[in-house]
């Protein structure tokens, strides 16, 4: 389900129709109290089917299908009901963009609320919150998370950051500014940003070794997206994390991408990157068992795979996509593809177009 | 009761309401609550299930049989000749079905599926609970959850004004 206020807005004036009035939120409550009242002496002869009697793990099972939102929504209709949000063990608000942009300010305002009037005693299984970068909101969530992972207990937690311009809107001073902001945002929240395990960022142009600044923060850090994000043009980004396990790149103007030392690595996905001579490096990436290499709207461009993959002898499932693009060596494609089978490859998913 | 009727090791299972059915013990073993009371020796007799009456024990019987794998209640070893995929997409088909039912005899099969432990038919039931709820307006699912108006006039109003987002 997802949550949808143009539709809640149309279904709220099927119901104010029935009672002649344009939208039942608009009348007076004294009235809306009425006119409920009413309602509901119509849905009494299906009275004895009452959800709120179910116990409260087979409710906490059945909120926790929808978004939190949509659960405390749900939860605020009775006072019986209204103790459930601070039971909650998945925490996620991931609203579409649309309404993300109408109602931004209530992440931080629910956030805060749902993690501070909780018992410390009932673990958050999943956090998951997706929101804008604007500052004051930022700080506000960082803070309520920075302090649940103190004294509360937060098995994964994750932060997808949204930009105000997106796509062909952001220009490159957006990604500056983003990044500045960002960076101000790592520093101010410093124990959010050591518990948080899944970080998607977007639209940022870091200065050099911001990035590296960031990870170190992110001591517990899983899994990390970038969509658009570099370190400058033709910038080369040197990647060390002890905890690691998943790490995309898509777009970004960096010149190479090094995963320098990342002893968990078990997922790389590199898609349209800008410069072809060199863009991956593999270097202590012990357990990386899928690679997926995606290049398809580039053309006029050389790419060593075999030197690219020379040092993945764990890589077991490989996803290369290209497209009008010239793969040097292209008659040690079938040496690449011994060696790689030699090594355990057991799904190789190839793409490849002219 | 333990019956054996065509090589098939049978368990009896009683409602309160005095009714019993005879069922397969893999049938009854979709329930984790019965595969334990087995596997400890506790089913010899008929195994009286507390707080389900005959008409919602029957539907999650109903249920157990379409799911028990491999042989189900046509009796057929089905998946050595179907495809998986074609199987999984047959008992979605069944489940949608299957939960056509009134709001009070979900809300009894999810305390049942609670109870006896059966993951999938609870899935199914809260999953179409939430699905409903969903598609109603804040006022509706009002109506829907709870027939006494818990609050107090003054409250209803707090409460208004503390989630105003959840109203608009």
């Amino acid at each position: 389900m997802k949550f949808n206020r143009g539709r809640r807005r149309s279904r709220d004036s099927e119901i104010a129709a029935c009672y002649g009035e344009e939208r039942l939120s608009e009348l007076p409550s004294d009235v809306v109290v009425k006119v409920l009242g009413t309602v509901k002496t119509q849905w009494k002869s299906n009275a004895e089917d009452r959800l709120s009697e179910l116990p409260n793990d087979l409710l906490l099972n059945i909120l926790e299908r929808v978004g939190t939102l949509d659960a405390i929504r749900t939860c605020i209709l009775s006072k019986r009901l209204q103790e459930l949000p601070t039971m909650l063990s998945q925490i996620v608000i991931d609203l579409s963009p649309r309404d993300l942009f109408e109602m931004d300010g209530v992440v931080a305002e629910v956030t805060d609320k749902i993690l501070s009037t909780r018992s410390p005693h009932i673990t958050v299984h999943k956090l998951k919150l997706k929101f804008f970068l604007v500052p004051s909101r930022c700080l506000s969530i960082g803070k309520s998370v920075g302090l649940a992972m103190v004294i509360q207990k937060l098995d994964a937690a994750e932060f997808e950051i949204m930009t105000q311009k997106d796509f062909s809107h952001c220009t490159d001073a957006h990604r500056l500014l983003y990044a500045k902001k960002f960076n101000d945002f790592v520093s101010d929240c410093p124990d959010a940003f050591a518990g948080l395990t899944r970080l998607h960022l977007r639209n940022m142009r870091f200065g050099k070794s911001d990035i590296s600044n960031i990870l170190s923060h992110c001591k517990r850090l899983e899994f990390l997206s970038f969509f658009e994000c570099d370190e400058g043009v033709r910038s080369v980004l040197y990647v060390e994390h002890a905890q690691l396990v998943e790490l995309v790149i898509i777009f970004g103007k960096f010149e190479t991408v090094e995963l320098a030392c990342l002893p968990k690595l078990q997922r790389m996905s590199y898609r349209d990157w800008q410069y072809d001579d060199n863009p991956l490096v593999l270097g202590f990436v012990p357990q990386l068992s899928k690679l997926s290499l995606a290049c398809p709207y580039l053309s006029g461009k050389t790419l060593n795979l075999s030197k690219l993959l020379a040092n993945a002898p764990t890589v077991s499932d490989l996803y290369l996509e290209f497209r009008s693009e010239k793969v040097t060596h292209c008659n040690h494609f079938y040496p690449i593809l011994i060696n790689c089978m030699m090594h355990n490859l057991c799904t190789t998913c190839m793409h490849y177009y002219f | 009761m333990a019956t054996r009727e065509a090589g098939k090791k049978m368990i009896m299972l009683k409602s309160p309401d005095g009714m019993e059915f005879e069922v397969e013990e893999a049938v009854a073993m979709e329930s984790q609550t019965i595969r334990k009371m087995i596997e400890d020796d506790c089913a010899d007799t008929a195994i009286l299930i507390p707080n389900i009456n005959s008409k919602i024990l029957s539907r999650v019987i109903e249920y157990c049989n379409k799911h028990v794998p491999t042989t189900g209640a046509t009796g057929a070893a089905a998946s050595d000749t179907v495809a998986p995929a074609a199987l999984a997409e047959d008992l979605k088909i069944w489940d949608a079905e299957f939960i056509k039912v009134n709001r009070a005899t979900r809300f009894n099969l999810i305390q049942a599926a609670s109870y006896l432990n059966i993951k999938g038919l609870l899935d199914l039931t809260s999953q179409t609970t939430i699905d409903t709820i969903s598609d109603n307006s804040l006022e509706e699912i009002r109506s829907f959850l709870s027939t006494k108006n818990d609050y107090l006039p003054e409250e209803e109003q707090t409460i208004r004004r503390e989630n105003q987002w959840a109203f608009q």
